[in-house]
């Protein structure tokens, strides 16, 4: 019996409940994907039902009703104010080392990879660091940051190029190492 | 009128049966006639007129110089002892007449000084640590004090800061809610507080936890960390990390707690947690002793975002190697103020890398120590009662209780003004203040309570009534209770009655005696139990003495007699004397004032103020003094080695540096320093258009050499003869108090240096000069090989040096020089201490027995 209510408990969850998709800027190495994780845990409006750490891309799971506040059925709140909660609830939660963006228009074959040699980056913070100087340039779809230093940003080489990205580390004080 | 016309008849009378025309005819006119005037002295038109102050200053002279000896000169015929004696009787009799027609006292009316208004605040109001003295214009200086009646002016400019001042301390001790702001701990880390783009990311400082190195954030080595603002956002400083500092604080760099600015003025309790080690590239190891980690209140400018400003240093505390100390501090934090760090012990390194400037490798190719701290918490603001006691002080026991008229009280809105900090103010819930029902009765119940306490004495209905007036105007004209209280009570804290020393002329009544007493040992107005019993001279002198407040006394004392206040007058020459540090400053007073309190505790004699067989060191000192065996930065009484040239305050790297400017010593300033302050013989100024001894700066040729040529001159040689002796046994200390047998130079043909103590951190460029000769002869002709030779032969006239002491401390007591018909009464402290042993704890007691110390 108990175990018939859990069960259409969670159906009925399932039925109130909405999912938003996005990409998603922060997941600079594997290790922010439980930093992720765990700040969305603070969150109770909201889940996290997917986390794509190769495609950067994440999957919010959420009751309008406790999202949004004021919210009326209604009248249901358009698809942009959901995701500038969720962003803001985000923001807030990271501290602003995770940001929504849409989602890639670009398929994939299309995406450049560039791979940049970084001087040393033994610590989370600065790997971070060099990673936020090029995540958010406009171009740049994905990247990523390992523990040799080694970045990796998946371009649009309509809108950016390695020149670009080379010149944002630099401006961030980061040291570069010919490959 | 009267009196001049009694001092012109005294003049005239004396003058027919006077004996000295004969002696100056005989012994004097010689040299001090018209045409020779030795010493700018003509005993021919000198006149007998002994109520201009010039001329009565000379008489004095001529009857010290003949009674001494010293006149006529040895080289000429000594005039036989009856007629010394005729003479010299004949002066001390007219002198002290002439001066005995001034009846009204000689202590003249008097105010506070800004030490004494600030510290008469703080302990009236109980408000311990508000800040009023900067607020005040300078005081001056007369007869070497500060609270001399012959120094203490007043303007418009002193009266206006008064106002400001009253003001300030009403807002502080007007409560104006009905319940205390709640007491909060915060605990504070250095990561989080403090420039962590200078000191950790480039290489100043590293994180630590468990004694390790935080792996969350390895040390800068070859590459410094980069984005300071993406480690703040991953809150890598905000995992309360013990944080080791290697780098000194310096022009462009200092270390406070900026998540934290008090809001509510008041008391705190502030724990801090330190420890030291050994960095080795990458290694922790244990320390080379006991380091020593600095605390200090500062306060910030505006909004935080100009820095901040050193208050006041709170001490400096032991970090031991590898274990964790934790240190209990209960401080006063006024509105804006944090606290600052400084790693005081270490030499000024700096491991922060720009391109090839700065430490090479960083942290990771850095080898030295370093001081951590762990954590700072503040809890505050505590309140052992609500209202707080200056709220009663005002307004006794009248219920706080919610304004509702249309009038209310001037409320400022608090609001944490600094940008950045984490404490945030109680919201206020209306505006909440006293309101008694019959408001003039009770203004009359306060101000008979309020106003005998501020003016340090009974106050008569009469003036009581003044400000009661004062009130019904403020309430009449639609003031509220407390505005119209305000009112009177900032008039009273602006009266000659606050404001002034109120003494009667002669015998001082039982309130000026308190007060004399209390402004002497506390710096401070008398509390109940003085006002009550000021008449109990050994019973009160020695709980003023035992109470921790006496320590004014002795700061403020030996800031003036010793003038330690002017300690940082000037910063040594960073080439010539490297080691210097502020923490070695602070030590040097530290030791100086220890040793007076030790003198008084143990009640040693005045051999002691310039021969013991201990001093008050620290280890910084100590190393400082070539002396081992000490650890840490509390200061304690150490026994030195036999034979060595510390002990007395003569030797106190205190004195040397105040007597010394930045880059040279001069056996002048030095000398005339001990006579005019140990031997109370200050040397004559130096006659006009005379050159001054300009140093050698770059230390090729010695100041005796200088001296030399200057004494060759007849004019000069007399007084130099007195003056330059004791400046030449203390030629065996430098700038800083360091001792030395040759001086340091920056000429290139000098010696190479040894580093001796000096920390393997700081460079050292300077080079060994010419040899220092710290003999001398004295004006009698006893000579001395040394410092050593010198302090014993000071120290054997005990009676020299007390009577100089008594005499110093007589004027500090009492607020007005020494008069020529005092000197009996001075003579008899003197001996009364000597015949009790000549401590100085007895001369303490001595001095307020005196009727000198009872007597307006």
């Amino acid at each position: 019996m108990k175990h018939l209510l859990l069960v259409l408990s969670l159906i009925a969850l399932q039925l109130q409940a909405d999912e938003s998709k996005h990409r998603i800027i922060g997941l600079s190495e594997p290790s922010r994907e439980q930093d992720l994780r765990e700040q969305v845990k603070t969150m109770p409006e909201i889940e996290l039902a997917a986390c794509n750490f190769d495609t950067a891309e994440v999957t919010f799971r959420y009751d309008p009703a406790k999202l949004m506040p004021g919210y009326n059925p209604k009248k249901p709140p358009a698809p942009d104010a959901i995701t500038r909660r969720l962003e803001d609830l985000l923001r807030a939660a990271s501290n602003g080392t995770f940001t929504l963006v849409p989602l890639s228009t670009l398929p994939a074959d299309k995406l450049q990879k560039i791979e940049i040699q970084c001087g040393l980056l033994d610590c989370k913070g600065c790997r971070y660091g060099a990673y936020i100087a090029i995540a958010k340039l406009d171009g740049v779809e994905r990247a990523t940051v390992n523990e040799t230093a080694l970045l990796t940003a998946w371009i649009d080489p309509a809108k950016t190029n390695r020149e670009a990205l080379e010149a944002a580390l630099k401006k961030g004080h980061v040291e570069l190492k010919t490959l | 009128m009267m009196k001049l016309l009694a001092l012109a008849l005294l003049a005239c009378g004396l003058q027919a049966a006077e004996p000295t025309a004969a002696f100056f005819d005989t012994h004097c006119i010689d040299c001090h006639d018209t045409d020779t005037h030795k010493g700018n002295l003509d005993l021919s038109v000198l006149k007998q007129n002994f109520s201009d102050a010039e001329n009565f200053a000379k008489w004095v002279k001529i009857h010290d110089l003949i009674e001494s000896g010293e006149m006529p000169p040895k080289k000429k015929t000594r005039p036989p002892a009856a007629d010394v004696s005729a003479v010299t009787g004949w002066l001390k009799t007219t002198l002290i007449k002439a001066e005995q027609l001034d009846t009204a006292g000689r202590t003249g009316v008097r105010r506070l000084t800004r030490s004494e208004y600030e510290n008469t605040v703080r302990d009236l109001f109980d408000l311990p640590g508000i800040a009023l003295q900067a607020g005040l214009p300078a005081d001056g200086s007369a007869h070497g004090f500060d609270n001399n009646s012959d120094a203490l002016d007043i303007s418009h400019v002193n009266l206006a800061r008064y106002i400001e001042a009253a003001d300030k301390t009403l807002d502080m001790a007007i409560a104006t809610r009905p319940t205390a702001p709640a007491s909060e701990i915060v605990r504070l880390s250095l990561a989080r507080n403090y420039e962590p783009d200078i000191m950790l990311m480039q290489g100043d400082a590293i994180l630590l936890r468990d004694k390790k190195i935080d792996p969350v954030f390895p040390p800068a080595g070859e590459y410094g960390h980069v984005n300071q603002g993406a480690h703040e956002q991953l809150g890598i400083f905000d995992r309360m990390s013990s944080v080791g500092v290697f780098r000194h604080e310096d022009e462009s760099w200092n270390a406070y707690f900026r998540h934290f600015a008090a809001l509510y003025p008041g008391r705190y309790r502030v724990r801090a947690s330190f420890y030291s080690f050994q960095w080795d590239q990458g290694k922790i190891l244990p320390s080379r002793g006991t380091e020593a980690a600095r605390l200090s209140v500062v306060q910030f400018n505006d909004n935080g975002r100009g820095g901040q400003h050193p208050s006041y240093v709170l001490g400096y505390y032991d970090a031991p190697s590898l274990e964790s100390k934790v240190h209990n501090l209960d401080v006063w934090l006024n509105f804006k103020e944090t606290l600052g760090f400084n790693v005081a012990s270490l030499a000024p390194v700096v491991l922060y890398r720009v391109g090839t400037w700065g430490q090479k490798d960083r942290t990771m190719g850095f080898t030295g120590p370093c001081i951590a701290n762990d954590w700072v918490e503040i809890e505050g603001p505590l309140h052992d009662v609500w209202p707080p006691r200056s709220h009663t002080l005002l307004f006794g026991d009248l219920p706080l209780t919610e304004f509702k008229g249309s009038r209310p009280p001037e409320r400022k809105l608090l609001k944490q003004e600094v940008i950045g900090t984490k404490n945030k103010p109680e919201p206020e819930k209306g505006i909440w203040t006293v309101e008694p029902a019959e408001p003039l009765v009770a203004a009359d119940h306060l101000l008979a309570q309020f106003l005998p306490k501020a003016f340090r004495r009974p106050v008569g209905d009469e003036v009581r009534q003044q400000y009661l007036a004062q009130v019904d105007a403020r309430l009449k004209a639609g003031d509220c209770f407390e505005t119209a209280m305000r009112w009177v009570y900032r008039a009273a804290l602006c009266s000659p009655d606050f404001l002034y020393h109120i003494e009667p002329a002669n015998k001082l009544d039982d309130q000026a005696l308190a007060a004399r007493l209390s402004y002497f040992l506390w710096n401070s107005a008398p509390d109940a139990e003085l006002l009550q019993h000021p008449r109990d001279f050994n019973n009160q002198v020695e709980r003023l003495l035992n109470d921790p407040k006496s320590q004014r006394f002795i700061d403020d004392f030996l800031g003036q007699w010793l003038k330690l206040r002017a300690i940082g007058a000037n910063d040594p020459d960073k080439k010539l004397y490297p080691e210097f540090s502020p923490y070695l400053q602070d030590s040097m007073v530290a030791e100086t004032r220890a040793y007076f309190r030790e003198l008084i505790e143990q009640n040693l004699d005045a051999g002691s103020l310039v021969q013991s067989d201990f001093a008050m060191l620290n280890e910084k000192l100590a190393v400082h003094y070539g002396i081992s065996g000490v650890s840490g930065p509390k200061i304690r009484r150490v026994a030195l080695p036999k034979d060595c040239a510390r002990g007395g305050f003569l030797t106190q790297a205190a004195v040397l540096k105040v007597t010394a400017n930045g880059t040279t010593t001069s056996p002048v300033v030095r000398g005339a320093f001990v006579m005019a302050r140990l031997l109370g013989k200050p040397p004559e100024p130096p006659p006009p258009n005379v050159p001054a001894v300009e140093p050698d700066v770059q230390g090729a040729t010695t100041i005796r050499e200088l001296l030399d040529k200057h004494r060759a001159d007849a004019t000069c040689a007399s007084c130099h003869a007195k003056i330059d002796p004791p400046g030449f046994a203390m030629e065996s200390f430098d700038v800083i108090g360091g001792f030395r047998d040759r001086y340091r130079s920056l000429h290139e043909k000098g010696d190479p240096a040894p580093r001796g103590s000096i920390d393997p951190k700081i460079g050292i460029s300077f080079k060994l000069g010419p040899k220092v000769d710290a003999s001398g002869q004295f004006a009698d002709e006893r000579k001395f090989g040394g410092i050593a030779d010198f302090k014993t032969m000071l120290a054997a006239d005990k009676h020299q040096l007390l009577s100089n002491l008594a005499q110093q401390l007589v004027i500090y007591a009492t607020g007005r020089d020494i008069a020529f018909s005092d000197r009996a009464a001075l003579n008899n402290i003197v001996a009364r201490t000597e015949k009790q042993g000549g401590g100085i704890r007895t001369l303490l007691h001595e001095i307020v027995l005196s009727p000198l110390f009872q007597t307006r």
